[in-house]
């Protein structure tokens, strides 16, 4: 018995160093975010909040950031599943064609976005919003596709073939019995693009020449204008954003434990 | 038990030992530098080291520390965490620095044994001496702030044009030259649409202190200050910021948005050089390069101050209070004084030293770097000729502009101070107005709605089918 128990231990103790780094580079500066929050010259006070609550600028900025993000992830969805579903029911068992979809990732992005913009130029198309959000897309199709494709490929056939058994034609049969199945695939989709999506900006600055202002280029502005407390509580807005965001994909999954284990 | 202790102490003993070993040969000096990435040339550092072992008898070991703006300097050299010898910010930083008690006295100018000195430009001394003529150092009272630094790289604040396209569309240089500041709003001297071309291809800096200066000089220019700021001379206004002032800015800058291509920061000359952006805010030294860069592309830019005023800057070296190795950080601001070692850094940097031109446009050794730089060239006697690199305006606008210009148009920037938050308030709203994501969101649920909706109707239409199909059979 004590032979097992110091095996686990040692083996337990593999996880020290991820741990270790977890707390040094997520903990720590989380807890800093949070106490540079509430300081105002080196006092507690709710003046960051009250700064940034008031101001319908840095609301609006937010308000479109999540617009943005929420399109992206809208279009992102209307595109990645039926490539996810052709690639699953067609080709699932090569995967060379879901590693097609993947390829691109290889690519690092910014090489990729700036590439796409020297492709808008080259075709005379104005940069703006429109591009933005193509540029967004075309990011993080990918992110879509993959946990679509994993969740469609694993829907056991029979079942498709009991609901054509039952009277149910080609589109009937995709909404009530592949589309639930795939449900878990959905929102861990929507999950992996929508919470980068809001918080990009390196993509909205190349490809609209720095014209749309979202909410990671206000709170880039505010840490390099030594405007820290505004900034930490802006990064706290955008955190809860995310937690709020989970917990409600979470609840929509309700107990399916693929969902569950896929969020965290 | 004992055994195992016995050993440990012994690997102990001996790890200590080496340690020491290691320790003791590393008597060299240490000097930390704190710079802007690609500030100098590549092997000045390796040469510096040189030149401290033959002065000083000692070796250096010098590491070089990089900052991407001043703001990120400043915090950490006010939070204490740079332990570093010798810093490079520029002059509203300095006099931040200045007066929150982080710089030494370095009194380089006052000092006979700095053989360099001698080569700085004094113009540029009496001219930061004279803006920051009332920096008050706690404990010391009013200084100069010559004392505390050494200036490194300067340069002014101006307008980049692609000069062919002006010209293809018919405006000639001095209408160019007429519009000022107004270029970037589009607008030629008297307030009309400069050029149409222009329209959606002009950038503005991504940097909130040149796109200020610019603008209420733009302001100045067009007579659009508000009543009692027309009085004030173009180095106090740039330094004003009130609520007046700003809530014009923020409406020139607005207007301005209907014309501007977007904002840049980097790629800005690269746009210009490309020839899909005609003119740019820039700085003098960005603009030396752009010029160059097109030339060899074959696209003909041009840079210039306007006459209603501008904006020079000065980067300098500063001595902070946490400094190991004063003699050290001395002898090294000495050495970039050098003039080879100038030349050789403005060569490769593209900002203009403050080492003095007319004290080293005839040294041999400096005509040598230019030469090989292609910076100059050999006349037909075997002189050389580097009056391309000298008399260029847009590097040595104090040899070359009228001096009149220089004193009285030439502002130079101080820090904001408490009003900073104000400005960057105004820059957000600026940035952000007239976009709006609701069109988007709009328009993405109206196509999910229909593919969604297709689906849906196919089914329902289906169904009906079969139902009648259904029927027909009962009948």
């Amino acid at each position: 018995m004590k032979k097992t128990k110091g095996i686990t231990l040692t083996r337990r103790a593999f996880a020290y160093p991820y741990v270790l780094f977890l707390m040094l580079f997520v903990v720590v500066p989380l807890v800093l975010i949070l106490l540079n929050a509430f300081l105002v010259d080196g006092a507690l006070s709710f003046d960051n909040f009250v700064e940034f609550f008031s101001d319908t600028t840095g609301l609006q900025v937010l308000e479109n950031s999540l617009i943005i993000g929420f399109a992206t992830t809208l279009l992102c969805l209307l595109i990645g599943y039926p490539t996810a579903y052709f690639l699953a029911k067609y080709h699932a068992s090569s995967k060379i064609y879901v590693l097609l979809f993947i390829l691109p990732t290889w690519v690092n992005f910014l090489i990729r976005t700036l590439s796409t913009k020297a492709i808008f130029l080259a075709l005379g198309i104005e940069l703006g919003m429109g591009t933005v959000v193509f540029g967004m897309v075309y990011n993080y199709l990918p992110y879509m596709i993959l946990p679509l494709h994993t969740a469609i490929a694993g829907i056991d056939k029979n079942l498709i073939e009991a609901s054509h058994d039952l009277g149910a034609n080609g589109l009937q049969t995709f909404v009530k019995t592949i589309v639930p199945l795939s449900w878990s695939g959905i929102l861990s989709g929507i999950t992996m693009v929508f919470i980068p999506s809001v918080s990009t900006f390196a993509i909205s600055e190349l490809l609209s020449n720095r014209q749309i202002f979202l909410f990671g280029d206000s709170i880039q502005t505010k840490f390099s204008q030594n405007m820290y407390g505004v900034g930490s509580v802006m990064s706290l807005v955008m955190l809860l954003l995310v937690v709020l965001f989970n917990l409600l994909v979470n609840r929509a999954g309700g107990n399916d434990d693929d969902v569950s284990r896929s969020m965290l | 038990m004992k055994k195992i202790s016995l050993i440990l102490a012994f690997i102990l003993a001996t790890t200590l030992i080496v340690s020491l070993c290691a320790c003791a040969p590393s008597t060299a000096d240490k000097l930390v530098i704190y710079n802007w990435a690609d500030y100098i040339y590549d092997t000045d550092l390796e040469d510096f080291a040189e030149f401290y072992l033959e002065q000083t008898g000692r070796e250096v070991e010098i590491t070089y520390v990089t900052f991407d703006t001043n703001e990120t300097m400043l915090t950490k050299i006010q939070q204490g965490d740079a332990d570093v010898d010798v810093i490079c910010p520029s002059e509203y930083a300095i006099q931040k620095l200045i007066e929150g008690g982080y710089c030494l006295p370095i009194n380089y100018f006052d000092d006979d044994q700095y053989q360099n000195s001698q080569y700085v430009d004094d113009r540029i001394i009496e001219k930061i001496d004279n803006v920051f003529s009332s920096i008050t150092c706690p404990n010391v009272g009013t200084v100069k702030m010559s004392d505390y630094m050494v200036p490194y790289m300067w340069g002014t604040l101006g307008v980049l044009y692609n000069q062919d396209v002006f010209e293809s569309n018919g405006v000639s240089i001095e209408e160019i030259y007429d519009a000022g500041w107004g270029v970037l709003w589009n607008k030629d001297k008297n307030g009309d649409l400069l050029c149409q071309e222009l329209n959606k291809r002009i950038f503005m800096k991504d940097s909130i202190r040149d796109v200020y200066a610019s603008t209420v000089l733009y302001l100045k220019q067009y007579d659009l200050l508000p009543q009692g700021y027309e009085t004030l001379s173009v180095g106090q206004l740039i330094n004003t910021v009130d609520d007046i002032l700003l809530s014009k800015v923020e409406q020139a800058l607005l207007n301005q948005k209907e014309v501007l291509y977007g904002y840049e920061v980097d790629f800005g000359k690269n746009d210009l050089i490309a020839g899909t952006a005609y003119a740019d805010l820039a700085w003098s030294g960005d603009a030396i390069y752009a010029i160059e860069e097109g030339e060899a592309e074959g696209v003909t830019l041009n840079y210039f101050s306007p006459e209603v005023g501008g904006n020079i800057w000065f980067d300098g070296w500063i001595i902070p209070t946490s400094c190991q190795n004063e003699t050290g950080a001395k002898l090294f601001i000495d050495y970039l004084n050098r003039p080879d070692v100038a030349t050789q850094n403005m060569v490769y940097i593209g900002y203009t030293s403050a080492v003095d031109s007319r004290q080293i446009c005839q040294m041999p050794e400096v005509l040598e770097i230019l030469l090989e730089n292609e910076y100059a060239e050999l006349d037909e006697y075997g002189n050389v000729d580097a009056s391309y690199f000298f008399d260029s305006e847009i590097r040595y606008p104090l040899d070359h502009l009228d001096s009149d210009y220089v004193d009285t148009r030439l502002g130079v920037m101080k820090d904001f101070g408490t009003s900073n938050s104000k400005v960057v308030q105004v820059w957000e709203r600026v940035r952000s107005t007239g976009v709006s994501a609701w069109t988007l969101l709009g328009v993405s649920i109206v196509i999910f709605g229909i593919v969604v909706g297709t689906i849906f109707l196919l089914i329902y239409v289906d169904q009906r089918k079969r139902m009648c199909v259904l029927i027909e059979n009962k009948d």
